[in-house]
């Protein structure tokens, strides 16, 4: 299995994968305006901290906090995959059926395709899984 | 990803607006995937709903096909907005000349607005395309999809007086606010042959519009730190935008709304857009104009296929393909379609030539439910004899059933039910049982949330007998689910083309409408 299979494979890393600086050549959704209240801003958060395990979250809470507070979305950027996002042969993906591979190969190219618009704010990180 | 990578072909993956929920037991020839995107109680989705329940983490926009896993990039929308400009310039047409030295104003080079200058070059007409982001129209010249970046409007109109009286093919952008061009050109007395506007105004207040007179980087501080000023000067850009396309419309532009909510928003604006009855817009939608009765209602949509080895010459063998089976449907059909097998005849001919491939080799073309079948069905033998490798088909959103959109694909709906969504909801369970690979249904797409039900569809073939099946099945229903309600809104094309569809097909039978006598009804209402 090459690194872009172990990838897939692995999912969510068990690890802290490091920290992620943003593209700013990459063209990037706008501000959003701010529109939680304080007690929506928590269930934001915990909603995020949902995917990760609890150990984690002392650690990743102050980056999300920072995201939601700095673009009005939290987009988890420390977990973009760092596998470049272009569209691959078929027999590239690991999978037990040729239908599953099929659909990553478009979901994955669905997002490199994206082009000039936002792709890395708008849709990328919570399609990721 | 690794839900998929685990997966067996008797289990279903369930993904909620982009949340994995989880792989469920299900049984082969079901969908891998089912994918819903923005679902809302209908009384929760108006944009700050969509605002907050984003920001929760709870819901997301799908947009179309990005969100169903069919985007190929922005060759869909070049085909698209060739097959509208080619009939557009046909509807300008005075004596059958074609768009020669004619010029085509728009804005916007966006994912899906940035196939503009190139559907003008291939319609073969001079192209102004505004665009107020600097990174968006770089990206667009780099990748060849505009001819010349012009950033002063000055310039611009020398420029473009050139390329008319030349009678040049070219597409130029213009790095600015499209109201700037619209106004000088007037004032200079240019000729605007055809008008349209791309911006994102399904999404006006967060940056998918910007007001005139404001720098790109002012507006996105604006739109951050006073979002209600923000909200005015882009009304008020709205307002002045309809002013002066109103003024060209007056010197005979045709200008038309390319599904951007364009319409919908300056009338929300308050700007001078609707007609004289005053529920009208001034201005048809194509839809309304073109593409609903010289497609839609005839079966004739954005039929798209993959080719899953990602080699260019998979891809070559199934345009000779889908080429050879479109001839041959040219030649034996009514009259009522052969325009349209001939326009996509011609395209998929040059399609290469064209160099539309960003990333997957994909291809899309125009075709009815006989169309889709019959080249589906050469792509599955083809892999059969191992010609090729496997093909993934799908569509466009923007299609015959797959979308309830009342001021775009289903604008020509004429019977009071464009505002209901029974049909994109029969749709994609009807295509989720009868044999495709993953289906999707989202809330929002293109013209906004709240605005819009689309869904899609994506099938793996694989050469087998059971490919035949499904293809067969899912296809016919796909487009045919779409023409029975247009015929039931009375829709002339769709009576056409779902009776044929019947002759051809036992199995089908659809409800059809008595037409009622208009008059026979308001003389008797007078009357009473």
């Amino acid at each position: 299995m090459n690194e872009f299979q172990k990838a897939i494979r692995a999912g969510i890393p068990a690890e802290l994968p490091p920290k992620k600086e943003i593209d700013e050549r990459i063209n990037h959704a706008p501000r959003r305006k701010e529109i939680l209240t304080e007690d929506e801003k928590v269930l934001a958060l915990r909603n995020a901290l949902r995917y990760f395990p609890e150990p984690l979250h002392k650690e990743l809470l102050p980056e999300f906090a920072g995201e939601l507070a700095r673009y009005g979305r939290i987009y988890m950027h420390r977990y973009r995959p760092d596998y470049p996002m272009h569209a691959r042969p078929i027999a590239d993906y690991p999978a037990r059926c040729s239908e599953a591979a099929a659909i990553m190969l478009r979901q994955r190219s669905s997002l490199s395709e994206l082009g000039a618009v936002p792709a890395d704010h708008a849709v990328s990180l919570r399609n990721e899984r | 990803m690794q839900y998929l990578s685990e997966m067996s072909d008797e289990q279903t993956l369930h993904m909620y607006s982009g949340h994995p929920m989880g792989l469920f037991p299900s049984q082969k020839g079901a969908p891998r995937v089912v994918i819903t995107n923005g679902m809302m109680i209908p009384n929760y989705s108006k944009p700050d709903d969509w605002e907050r329940f984003n920001a929760m983490g709870v819901t997301q926009y799908g947009q179309m096909t990005a969100g169903s896993y069919m985007y190929i990039g922005p060759q869909g929308i070049v085909h698209g907005t060739t097959i509208t400009v080619l009939n557009a310039g046909r509807k300008i047409s005075k004596n059958g000349e074609g768009l020669e030295g004619k010029l085509f104003v728009t804005s916007g080079l966006g994912g899906m607005s940035g196939a503009q200058p190139k559907a003008g070059n291939i319609a073969g007409c001079v192209s102004v395309t505004a665009e107020v982001n600097p990174k968006a129209t770089e990206t667009r010249h780099s990748q060849g999809w505009v001819d010349e970046v012009i950033s002063e409007v000055g310039e611009l109109a020398a420029r473009v007086r050139k390329a008319k009286r030349d009678k040049e093919v070219v597409s130029i952008a213009y790095s600015g606010n499209v109201v700037d061009v619209w106004e000088r050109f007037y004032e200079e007395d240019i000729q605007i042959d055809l008008g349209s506007d791309q911006t994102s105004l399904h999404n006006p207040w967060a940056g998918g519009y910007y007001p005139v007179g404001l720098s790109f980087e002012e507006s996105n501080r604006l739109m951050a730190e006073d979002p209600v000023k923000f909200k005015e000067e882009v009304q008020k850009t709205l307002v002045r935008h309809v002013q002066i396309v109103n003024k060209h419309a007056q010197r005979g532009t045709y200008f038309f709304d390319y599904g951007n909510a364009f319409l919908l928003e300056s009338s929300r604006a308050g700007a001078d857009i609707l007609a004289e009855n005053g529920l009208e817009f001034k201005y048809p939608s194509y839809v309304q104009d073109i593409m609903g009765p010289m497609c839609f209602d005839l079966g004739f949509g954005p039929f798209r296929w993959v080719c899953a080895s990602g080699d260019p010459k998979d891809l070559r063998e199934t345009d000779l393909i889908a080429g050879a089976v479109l001839e041959e449907m040219a030649e034996q059909a009514p009259p009522e379609i052969e325009q349209q097998l001939r326009d996509n005849l011609r395209w998929i001919r040059s399609a290469e030539e064209n160099q539309m491939v960003v990333g997957s080799m994909a291809r899309i073309l125009y075709a009815d439910s006989a169309g889709r079948i019959l080249i589906a069905r050469a792509f599955n033998q083809a892999i059969r004899e191992g010609r090729i490798g496997p093909v993934i088909l799908g569509r466009d959103h923007h299609d015959v059933s797959g979308t309830d959109s009342p001021y775009r694909e289903t604008s020509n709906i004429y019977d009071g039910s464009r505002f209901t969504a029974d049909m994109a909801i029969h749709n994609v369970i009807g295509d989720g049982f009868r044999g495709a690979s993953w289906v999707s249904i989202h809330n929002g797409g293109g013209v906004g949330w709240g605005e819009v039900m689309n869904g899609g569809f994506g099938m793996l073939l694989d050469g087998s007998d059971a490919s035949d099946s499904r293809l067969e099945k899912m296809l016919f229903f796909d487009v045919n689910n779409g023409i029975a309600r247009r015929s039931w809104a009375r829709n002339e094309g769709a009576l056409f083309a779902i009776k044929r569809e019947m002759e051809r097909s036992p199995d089908l039978r659809v409800t059809l409408p008595a037409l009622a006598d208009e008059k026979l009804i308001k003389d008797h209402l007078n009357q009473a």
